[in-house]
């Protein structure tokens, strides 16, 4: 395998940490999978947890593109990833690798707060952008990122992909079947042990505020607050809220969180999610007119209880693959095919505001009103 | 041997609690059930027949001040107990009142000041105390089995009450006079009090929100959620409603999360799991829902005849009642609510 190696010192501020050589979680199986027609090339920025776990297995995986190059603040990350991958290039200033002109598109895995400033460049050189979730810190980023995207006409994705898994596909159709009746409320939880047992060798930047500006409520919260606005088709109107950091002492950012959501049409959904809580838990309940969805609760499966003659409960088949298919093969074609993308960074500066809300209710202990209109 | 305590039922409305109460009265061999009193001269007449209860009227009076009464029970609807109560304590009858204590905490604290004076025993009717699968989940969380309680979840759903076992209507549960809120104070007393008798700790603030999802044309609500920060820092949240239907009402849940593994309790299905490093254990209770007014009683009769002090007290009435009040007040007026709010 040949190999080019391009390297300059970050001047940019770092954004990945920590003991490199532990980094290397995925091996890479599939890296020769045929590319078909034009393959698009791929910029990895940041090859923590995710990149490693997620980005970069799935990008090896899909049609029609291919990783070019990887970037981290610490070269040995970089490189170490580099060469476990075969992929050709590693920096460790990103915007060095924003200049290589055959790149496409990128991925950003950084922490959250450098979301909206590597985005931002990477629209400006033309590239299109998957940004890992949430979307930024902040909705001024948030939107800066949205123009940023639209003046320099590129695709802008969000790597919110719960709603492709199965398992939420029919979900989502026994919802619009009518078959539980009207929604009344929702509960939803969320909730693992923690980013430092997630991912133990890049986690801490999580418990930073200025690299994450939230803690769980960013981390796991805007997942489910995602999905349950999709399930709905609906938006908040007002939330209430609690943050709190109850287990992780040395965190700045809150480790467990609780919002009760009030969407338009009335629902009411109680979003619960943690970062102190073992075993971890996972999800959802749609209680309605005519009876209750359980979806992943308490493994990966559904279940629907329904009021009628014989107040049945079933448990329908889940597909082994969700009807949309791999996200990442997603992303690359609707750049082939000029889509809009699967999850929008409007969308996702949704789920971002109120994230933000309730946590603002939970500083002010007030109901916070939610401002995005349409 | 002992004599039998002698006792009266006071009020049929709260019939959930009060027909077993008084079928329990009727087989238990310490106490003797001899009088019963309702407004519906009808109720009182079938209940006091079927039991075999010498004496009924519809004016409670005639019971709280019957000489041979020893003890009573409260099961009248909500905004009555202050008054029969503090009756029955002036009349030196040792008082068994059903939850919620009262409407308001001025009348909780007229009991409370009545019942130091006249020197009886009150024992609130707060059943999950006696539950083996609640008290399974105590002593978890007591011998340290899930570290320091972080957080804990409650959901309870359940359907609309009915005012009598053959009526459609909710009735009084659904006056605010009577019952001082609806499906959110019906059943978060018995979750909140069991949250305090878990945590030994009481709460510092409150945030809530009640709502009427599916039964607009009533005055109280039908839904109700609140979010608990206890002084020695658990979060806890409470979801309460009469907006589910079956096959999953009742649901009624409780989710305790530790710094060492977690505890869940199925009420329904009288189950308490314990999840650790080392797995999962699952503790099975069967058990009658005569049992719990069965041990309900014993604990009464305990403390009556012993220096013992009931299981739940007129404070800790007043307790749960303070928080359901402090959720609505938060409801109300959209902001969080520090305890005491007043």
């Amino acid at each position: 395998m040949s190999k080019t190696v391009k390297k300059k010192i970050d001047t940019s501020g770092g954004y990945g940490i920590i003991d490199p050589e532990q980094e290397v979680m995925v091996t890479s199986n599939d890296r020769n999978v045929p590319k078909e027609g034009r393959v698009l090339k791929i910029g990895i920025i940041g090859v923590g947890a995710i990149a490693q776990r997620s980005h970069i297995p799935n990008f090896q995986k899909v049609n029609g593109a291919e990783i070019l190059a990887v970037c981290d603040p610490i070269e040995r990350k970089a490189k170490l990833v580099a060469e476990k991958w075969g992929i050709k290039y590693y920096f460790t200033n990103y915007k060095d690798l924003l200049s290589l002109d055959e790149l496409d598109a990128v991925s950003v895995c950084t922490p959250n707060y450098f979301h909206a400033p590597i985005t931002i460049d990477a629209c400006d050189k033309g590239k299109h952008v998957l940004c890992e979730k949430p979307i930024a810190t902040t909705l001024e980023d948030a939107q800066r990122m949205i123009d940023a995207a639209k003046r320099n006409k590129v695709k802008l994705e969000i790597g919110q992909f719960k709603k492709f898994m199965p398992v939420y596909e029919v979900g989502k159709e026994i919802l619009e079947e009518g078959l539980i009746g009207d929604v009344l409320t929702v509960r939803t939880k969320l909730g693992h042990s923690g980013p430092e047992d997630w991912s133990p060798t890049t986690g801490k930047w999580f418990f930073k505020k200025w690299k994450t500006g939230m803690g769980v409520l960013l981390d796991l919260g805007t997942k489910h607050i995602s999905l349950i606005r999709w399930f709905l088709n609906d938006e908040v109107e007002s939330v209430i809220g609690r943050v709190d950091i109850l287990t992780k002492a040395f965190s700045e950012v809150e480790d467990y969180a609780v919002g009760v959501l009030k969407f338009r049409s009335g629902i009411i959904c109680v979003l619960e999610t943690s970062w102190c809580t073992k075993p971890s838990f996972k999800g959802t309940e749609i209680v309605g007119t005519k009876g209750t969805l359980f979806m992943d609760y308490p493994n990966t499966r559904l279940e629907i209880r329904i009021a009628n003659k014989i107040n049945a409960t079933f448990h329908p088949e889940i597909p082994e693959e969700g009807k949309k298919g791999n996200p990442f093969q997603r992303f690359v074609d609707c750049i082939k095919e000029d889509r809009i993308p699967d999850v929008t960074a409007e969308d996702e500066k949704r789920s971002l505001e109120v994230a933000l809300a309730i946590s603002k209710s939970s500083e002010t202990g007030k109901t916070v009103h939610l401002l995005l209109d349409n | 041997m002992q004599e039998k305590i002698n006792i009266g039922v006071v009020g049929l409305d709260n019939w959930y609690h009060a027909l077993p109460y008084c079928q329990v009265l009727s087989e238990m061999e310490e106490v003797e059930f001899i009088g019963v009193s309702d407004e519906s001269y009808e109720r009182t007449k079938c209940t006091a027949k079927q039991y075999g209860v010498k004496k009924w009227s519809t004016d409670h009076r005639e019971i709280i001040e019957d000489a041979a009464i020893d003890a009573v029970i409260i099961t009248a609807c909500t905004n009555q107990h202050a008054g029969l109560s503090e009756l029955a304590a002036i009349n030196g009858k040792q008082v068994l009142c059903d939850k919620p204590i009262e409407v308001s905490l001025e009348k909780a604290d007229s009991i409370i000041q009545t019942i130091k004076k006249t020197e009886v025993k009150f024992m609130m009717s707060f059943t999950r105390r006696v539950k083996p699968h609640f008290i399974k989940a105590k002593e978890m969380i007591q011998k340290g089995k899930i570290g320091q309680v972080a957080c804990i979840m409650e959901t309870g759903r359940f359907l609309l009450p009915r005012s009598e076992p053959n009526s459609e209507e909710p009735g009084w549960y659904a006056e605010m006079a009577k019952a001082g809120g609806g499906g959110f104070v019906d059943h978060a007393v018995h979750q909140l009090d069991a949250l305090r008798w878990f945590l030994n700790d009481e709460v510092e603030q409150v945030l809530g929100y009640t709502s009427n999802l599916v039964y607009k044309e009533i005055e109280v609500e039908d839904y109700g959620i609140a979010t608990f920060k206890f002084n020695k820092g658990t979060v806890a949240t409470v979801e309460s409603t009469w907006t589910v239907v079956p096959p999953d009402a009742p649901c009624d849940r409780v989710e305790i999360q530790g710094t060492k593994g977690s505890i869940t309790i199925d009420e329904i299905s009288h189950r308490t799991t314990l999840y650790d490093r080392k797995g999962e254990v699952s503790y099975h209770f069967p058990f009658e829902d005569s049992d719990i007014f069965r041990k309900m009683l014993e604990n009464f009769v305990t403390a009556i005849r012993s220096d013992r002090p009931p299981l739940a007290s007129a404070w800790d009435g007043r307790a749960a009642t303070e928080l359901v009040l402090a959720v609505y007040q938060s409801a109300k007026e959209g902001r969080r609510i520090t305890l005491p709010a007043r």
